[in-house]
């Protein structure tokens, strides 16, 4: 297993959308476990295969204090339920900043596993906002997007400044 | 996607930070600049400034619950219980989260053996479904702090101290060197920002607080974050001067009268610019006003000098002097609520007393038909109308001469902006006039 190069904001290759795994093979597996790793090593909580400059519908989750129960979602649809929550978001491609981001509170996602078997579920609180930030990812979305230009702006700056 | 700081993690330094307070009287500004991972993210600031807010109505509601006080060293477990209970108490938290993180904290503090402690201190809390206490008489304030302010202030007393443990909203001046008001109300909504124009032209109060650096212009100098009642400082002295004039920053650090002065008087000094000296005791506060004076445009070197001795004096006499008194702060709890778990009835005393010997010494710099303006944030009598007139009691060339403003009100001598009035802190003006010279 090797760790993989995550994208920084601004970069535009975050901004690709991601086309549906057709092909469920050894390779892909091998992939999934070194997004895994990548996420944990980072740390995080969330990892999309757009992170990682792979441009497939592939995203990790973890949110267990212990990192001892991870999801690996291929192709991954959404269906978002009751209230809105504001909490509040990072990203391993925006280092260093927090804001807050309306989501969801529940969620159904239904998606395949590495293997190409269907799973679905249904997730609440962190987990559900974790899942809905990194298949935001997988559209070329990022979590700043929700914010208002004027912040967008300034946090597109410091990481540009921190870049330097 | 990360997690923010772990929130067992956070609440553990801010109970680290408020046992700073306590124990070493470190003031949240302090650890805001020493410890910025304690406090980068909203909620942690919340729980900082929130648990000093009502640190003593949450201490009331925790006390009798412990069977005997915690040890010394187990200090940063007491003030662990104070965040818990102040987020039952204050904070639209889940109750079994609040319990959850802050009994997990424990662990962060390296004393695990307290998580029953704390476990059956927030769930005896949370049962008996507590509520916020902001009692008479003292409406969470140490007693001697609320006695002074209830024997000066009589009848308002009481909702001065409760305007105390809200929050002060955020108020901003244009610098109009560089930018209508009119234009810059128009970037304001543009950015959608909402805000309103306070009691002087150039201020503008916003609806909902937010960061500096986030203001359209900030960069660029247009703006500067300044209370209401401090924009009143320069605009007096402006008044009262007559021109040519040369003119005294004693205390000058931050700089926020300083820049504002500089703004009003901006032709005479761009065409002779000695004509403002700045002085401050502190090379590191220089140094930070030096940075605020150029974001803002002002080309002014600040001098290392302290107001209480003459070293640093060129010996040619001011026609004004801003002095701007070290103080207790009381005027400003809502933005410094550490304040009152800080300030203590001795240092009242001393600093009366310094205050008194900066006046005293800068008299000496004052030239005949010069006017002094002293100021302070406090609202205690002690430090501004009781300095006020003990001065004049000493010294017979000096007179008040009476300030009128649009909001506050009329002390003996001087003039009192209250927490109470609408958009101010607590701020206190007296002017001082120096007889002689060309009067006969």
């Amino acid at each position: 297993m090797s760790l993989l190069e995550i994208l920084h904001y601004p970069d535009p290759r975050l901004r690709t959308v991601a086309a549906p795994v057709k092909i469920f093979d050894q390779a892909l597996k091998q992939f999934c476990d070194n997004l895994l790793e990548t996420m944990y090593a980072a740390p995080g909580i969330g990892l999309a295969a757009t992170q990682v400059n792979v441009h497939q519908q592939i995203i990790s989750v973890d949110v267990s204090e212990k990192q001892d129960s991870p999801h690996l979602l291929v192709n991954p649809t959404l269906t978002l339920h009751g209230a809105q929550y504001a909490g509040e978001e990072g990203c391993l491609s925006v280092p260093g900043i927090y804001e807050p981001v309306s989501r969801a509170e529940r969620i159904t996602v239904s998606a395949a596993n590495p293997l190409g078997e269907t799973v679905s579920f249904e997730a609440e609180g962190l987990l559900a906002i974790c899942i809905q930030h990194e298949y935001d990812h997988l559209q070329g979305k990022l979590f700043v997007d929700y914010l208002s230009g004027l912040k967008r702006n300034r946090i597109r700056k410091k990481l540009q400044k921190q870049k330097k | 996607m990360t997690l923010t700081a772990k929130s067992a993690d956070l609440r553990a330094n801010i109970a680290k930070a408020l046992c700073l307070i306590t124990e070493k009287k470190r003031t949240i500004d302090w650890i805001l600049t020493h410890h910025p991972d304690w406090t980068a993210q909203p909620i942690q600031r919340e729980l900082l400034y929130g648990c000093a807010r009502h640190y003593l109505e949450v201490q009331s509601t925790i006390d009798p619950l412990l069977k005997k006080p915690l040890r010394d060293k187990d200090q940063d477990l007491y003030h662990l219980l104070i965040v818990g209970a102040y987020q039952l108490l204050y904070l639209n938290i889940p109750q079994h989260a609040v319990i959850n993180e802050t009994v997990n904290a424990t662990k962060k503090l390296h004393k695990p053996w307290a998580r029953g402690l704390v476990n059956g201190v927030l769930r005896t809390v949370s049962r008996n479904n507590a509520q916020p206490k902001l009692e008479e008489p003292y409406f969470g304030h140490p007693p001697w702090l609320a006695k002074q302010i209830q024997q000066t202030y009589k009848n308002s007393a009481n909702d001065i101290l409760v305007a105390n443990t809200k929050r002060a909203p955020m108020t901003l001046r244009v610098n109009q060197t560089k930018i209508s008001v009119c234009d810059y109300q128009t970037l304001l909504n543009h950015n959608k920002i909402n805000h309103q124009i306070g009691a002087l032209p150039q201020s503008i109060i916003l609806d909902q607080p937010m960061h500096s650096q986030e203001l359209p212009g900030w960069h660029e100098g247009w703006v500067a974050v300044q209370d209401l009642g401090a924009q009143f400082a320069a605009i007096l002295l402006d008044q009262h001067t007559n021109e040519p004039n040369r003119i005294l920053d004693a205390c000058a650090a931050p700089g926020g009268k300083l820049s504002h002065l500089l703004e009003l008087k901006q032709n005479i000094i761009q065409s002779q610019p000695t004509n403002v000296t700045a002085i401050d005791h502190s090379p590191a506060r220089i140094s930070q006003t030096q940075q605020i004076l150029a974001r803002l445009g002002h080309d002014l070197a600040l001098r290392s000098g302290d107001a209480t001795d003459l070293t640093w004096w060129d010996g040619k006499p001011y026609s004004a002097i801003l002095l701007d008194a070290p103080c207790s702060g009381t005027g400003t709890i809502r933005r410094h609520p550490d304040i009152k778990m800080l300030l203590n009835a001795k240092s009242i005393d001393e600093l009366q007393e310094l205050q008194l010997k900066m006046l005293n010494n800068l008299w000496q710099t004052l030239a005949p038909q010069g006017t002094l303006l002293y100021c302070t944030c406090s609202l205690l009598d002690a430090e501004n109308d009781g300095v006020i007139s003990e001065f004049l009691t000493q010294h017979g060339d000096a007179s008040y001469t009476s300030i009128e403003l649009p909001t506050g009100s009329k002390r003996k001598h001087g003039w009192q902006l209250l927490p109470t009035d609408p958009h101010t802190d607590g701020f206190y003006f007296a002017l001082v006039h120096k007889k002689g010279g060309l009067e006969r």
